[in-house]
């Protein structure tokens, strides 16, 4: 009997706010739509044989067999290596470059919100134009990197970025790196703001050198923005699909494929969606776990008021 | 009057190492920026034939507008193609945007203001979102459009563009309500106004900066976004720009001139709007994740 008064009270809270709902009803209603449906028919996918002319009537279920499949194939474990590769060092580059660009503007200096400006282009222009623009300067016999190496005399002749399985996937995490550590830049600048100056004087006037105050002061105070600024580029790179995609496919010989290309290709290349549905799945624990340091690295900045 | 001369103390301050570290760094990261670009508008400028040339010509013997007027030339085939991409691509992404940003605006405020039961568990749904790639989502969506028959329609990207640019909005909307003070509604509804009328006539003033801001961020997203049009769009006179760029590929020859022309008129739009709301932007990119 004790349980009963509990209960009631969720739905008499929940009658009480009824005008509430209202405000979200339409998001609501759109975001069942678009994603929950989506996420619900994937994980339903994940476990169906489906056919190439995807009509529904001809899907069998097969248990776990999809899964089984991708994770006993050789190539799921070279595509997780490359992935790993990929993630890993974007996202050490952008954060540690992004770092050493935000600790440079953090003082005022003529041209600073200028060369601010100028840094964050790569950041918001299209990754489709990013790429091609890249590709254009790796190009194999006309790339303005290999002309100048050569004319320089570091090479005997162009370099062929991305056609050759030990460079391509280097190559591609430069123009990641190109396009993303401003991001990282933004955010620790914005970090760097919240760093009391106070301190940083008072430690100077200890005797604190510039490193000291770096790695005593400043570093302390950047741990949350650099745990949120950290997990943001790590999700963001694992779910990179458009420089692979669109300079090389994940070629050569699957040399630059990353999961999401993978899926891809899966998907709507071989008209897999079975197997691409339980491919996404385990991607989706994979950022379920990384999703849960996400939140309890914000939890605890959401402090509104109330109207009542 | 003889002046004595005082003899001063030499005090030369010593050399700031971590400063000049600093400075050089900056001057090797604007060039890793800006090289890139360069390029592209340095080949842009270029005929066909100068573009293909070996050692390259660092600036063009006869720089040429033509790969630009060849785009934007009504006219012109190209240009008649071209410009229709550019006119899909202005209609989606504004038409997500308006959508996304009229629904995502009430639900941030009552994600910012009330406290309904399941207000955590959604709003935490709404941010999980963002971890999920478009690949998930597109399946599916696939088989939704096509069973709506809206496949190849631009109405199905306007709808799918929600996936992404609905959570964005109430994250970074909610951001902003949170920053304005609640007293203000409070005031309102001591001197008579109902809930509703607060947040319309207070907080919307108010907020209009932050709605601009989440309007051009969203605007932006979509202007770029590329897998849902690779997916769900397959005639010619349907295309969004980034999947237009790939007609310029060719069986035999690349025109990489012409290709780095429409990369840069692609470009343009999106870093006119955030030079202008630059403030915003960065605020908005930064907010949630920086307690101010």
């Amino acid at each position: 009997m004790a349980p009963v008064p509990r209960r009631a009270n969720v739905f008499v809270r929940i009658g009480q706010h009824w005008a509430d709902y209202l405000y979200i009803a339409p998001a609501l209603l759109v975001m069942l739509l678009v994603i929950a449906y989506p996420v619900w028919f994937t994980i339903q996918l994940s476990f169906e044989k489906t056919s190439p002319s995807l009509s529904m009537a001809e899907q069998t279920f097969t248990g776990f067999d999809n899964y089984l499949t991708i994770l006993r194939s050789q190539s799921f474990r070279d595509v997780t290596v490359n992935t790993i590769i990929w993630t890993v060092f974007s996202t050490l580059f952008s954060f540690l470059i992004g770092l050493g660009c935000a600790l440079s503007l953090n003082r005022a200096f003529l041209g600073r919100g200028v060369l601010r400006a100028i840094l964050l282009v790569p950041y918001v222009i299209s990754a489709v134009a990013a790429s091609y623009v890249w590709r254009w300067l790796y190009h194999s016999d006309f790339g303005v990197i290999g002309a100048f190496t050569t004319q320089m005399g570091w090479t005997k002749g162009p370099i062929n970025f991305l056609d050759n399985t030990t460079t391509v996937l280097p190559s591609l995490i430069l123009v990641n790196v190109w396009k993303e550590f401003s991001f990282a830049m933004i955010m620790l600048l914005a970090g760097l703001q919240t760093v009391p100056d106070q301190l940083l004087r008072a430690a100077q006037v200890d005797g604190a050198n510039t490193w000291d105050r770096f790695w005593h002061v400043t570093f302390p105070h950047l741990r949350g923005v650099t745990m949120v600024t950290v997990l943001l580029l790590l999700v963001g790179n694992l779910n990179s699909f458009i420089i692979p995609w669109v300079m090389t496919g994940g070629g050569p010989a699957g040399a630059s494929d990353i999961w999401i290309t993978s899926i891809y290709n899966i998907a709507f290349g071989r008209v897999r969606f079975g197997i691409a549905a339980a491919y996404s799945v385990i991607l989706f624990i994979v950022m379920m776990l990384l999703g849960y340091f996400y939140v309890r690295a914000l939890a605890g900045k959401d402090e509104g008021g109330v109207v009542e | 009057m003889t002046s004595i001369p005082v003899e001063r103390p030499v005090t030369r301050k010593p050399v700031d190492w971590w400063r000049w570290a600093g400075r050089l760094f900056l001057l090797l990261m604007l060039l890793f920026t800006v090289l890139p670009m360069l390029w592209m508008v340095i080949t842009s400028l270029k005929t066909q034939f100068a573009a293909f040339q070996y050692p390259p010509q660092w600036w063009p013997a006869a720089p040429t507008l033509d790969n630009y007027v060849r785009l934007l030339l009504p006219t012109s085939p190209t240009g008649q193609e071209f410009l229709q991409y550019m006119w899909n691509s202005i209609f989606v992404s504004s038409c997500s945007t308006i959508l996304g940003v009229v629904v995502a605006v009430p639900a941030a405020y009552a994600f910012s203001r009330f406290r309904f039961p399941g207000r955590q568990f959604l709003f935490f749904a709404v941010l999980l979102r963002n971890m999920f790639p478009a690949v998930i989502f597109l399946m599916p969506l696939f088989l939704l459009m096509r069973w709506l028959g809206l496949v190849n329609n631009l109405a199905s990207l306007i709808l799918t563009y929600l996936t992404f640019g609905l959570p964005l909005s109430i994250w970074l909307l909610k951001g902003f309500y949170d920053n304005i003070p609640i007293q203000l509604e409070q005031a309102a509804r001591i001197d008579g106004a109902t809930r509703f009328k607060a947040f319309l006539l207070i907080v919307m003033p108010l907020s209009s900066p932050g709605i601009i801001a989440t309007a051009i961020y969203s605007f932006i997203l979509a202007w770029n976004e590329y897998v849902f049009a690779l997916t769900l769009l397959n005639s010619k006179e349907k295309l969004t720009l980034p999947i237009g760029l790939q007609h310029f590929f060719t069986e035999y020859a690349t025109d990489w001139p012409g290709l780095m022309a429409a990369s840069f008129i692609m470009s343009v739009p999106v870093v006119v709007m955030f030079l202008i709301l630059q403030k915003y932007f960065v605020r908005a990119l930064t907010e949630g994740a920086v307690k101010h």
